[in-house]
């Protein structure tokens, strides 16, 4: 499922065989990661995720498109702002 | 402009982009094809948004609890998205910032928080790719935060250039903090400290 950049990382994804380079499940670190990431990826989810989305389609067939999902009390209003700031430059 | 989104060619056509900055805020109803679409991101994203959380605040609560106030800042922002650019970096960087906002309120130190069942783990004899998990866990729970959110962001499928954009630091630094982090874990893997459950059967 994220395997979609492994091929940018390794270097331009090229049909080489890592001949020279050292394969990546010979790496510790690398396979850790790999596994732990893959791990923590495959975790089901919980209710309460699909408990949000469907405040959000509510919200949605309500026709005003609220901000139904703001579950957090603590402003919301600076989600917008925040937000913006998270748009590339 | 990366484009790494696939789902975003899903998003494309059914959503022009959003013409005004609050489409919400006057009232001006949104296009309904538009938010069905933004909700199918944020569907998508569920699984490796938890992920890079948990890489943030180690304990799972935590982690999950973050995550779906990330989702529903974005979805209040919805109107600031521009459709078919990059969502995942978008929405990342929402929760990073989410994370880290809620520390400096709190005045607390941003500390990795394990699970009570995690702790469990490192002391448990595992065996396999488990017991790689767990040793690579403790590891990153002995870097800075900066080192292990680089690490997980790559994990995440992120290019460099886009994790220096979620991390809001230049390239360079996202390289170093990568290879410090690496090194690190490496260092730790082969280390001592856990010398006694090393030897798996």
């Amino acid at each position: 499922m994220m395997k979609r950049d492994r091929s940018s990382r390794a270097g331009g994804g090229r049909a080489r065989m890592p001949a020279a380079r050292p394969r990546a499940t010979d790496d510790p670190v690398a396979a850790g990661l790999r596994r732990l990431w893959a791990d923590l990826e495959s975790e089901p989810v919980p209710d309460s995720f699909l408990d949000l989305l469907d405040r959000i389609d509510a919200a949605r067939e309500e026709g005003g498109g609220g901000d139904a999902g703001e579950t957090g009390s603590h402003d919301g209003g600076s989600a917008t702002a925040e937000a913006a700031a998270a748009r590339r430059p | 402009m990366t484009v790494l989104v696939q789902s975003a060619a899903a998003a494309e056509p059914a959503a022009p982009a959003v013409p005004g900055p609050r489409a919400t805020a006057g009232g001006t109803p949104r296009r309904p094809a538009a938010d069905q679409a933004f909700r199918a991101e944020l569907l998508a994203i569920i699984p490796p948004l938890r992920a890079f959380a948990r890489g943030l605040a180690g304990n799972r609560d935590l982690a999950d609890d973050l995550a779906q106030e990330a989702l529903a800042k974005a979805w209040a922002a919805r109107a600031s998205y521009t459709p078919g650019t990059n969502f995942r970096a978008w929405m990342f960087r929402i929760l990073r910032n989410h994370f880290y906002s809620l520390h400096a309120r709190s005045k607390r130190q941003v500390a990795w928080d394990p699970d009570a069942a995690e702790r469990l783990l490192v002391s448990a004899p595992t065996q396999g790719s488990e017991r790689g998990i767990a040793d690579i866990r403790r590891g990153l729970a002995t870097l800075p935060a900066e080192q292990r959110e680089a690490l997980m962001l790559l994990e995440a499928g992120f290019a460099w250039e886009e994790i220096s954009t979620v991390m809001d630091c230049p390239l360079g630094t996202v390289k170093s903090r990568i290879t410090r982090g690496r090194r690190a874990l490496a260092r730790y893997l082969d280390g001592p400290a856990d010398g006694t459950i090393r030897k798996s059967g």
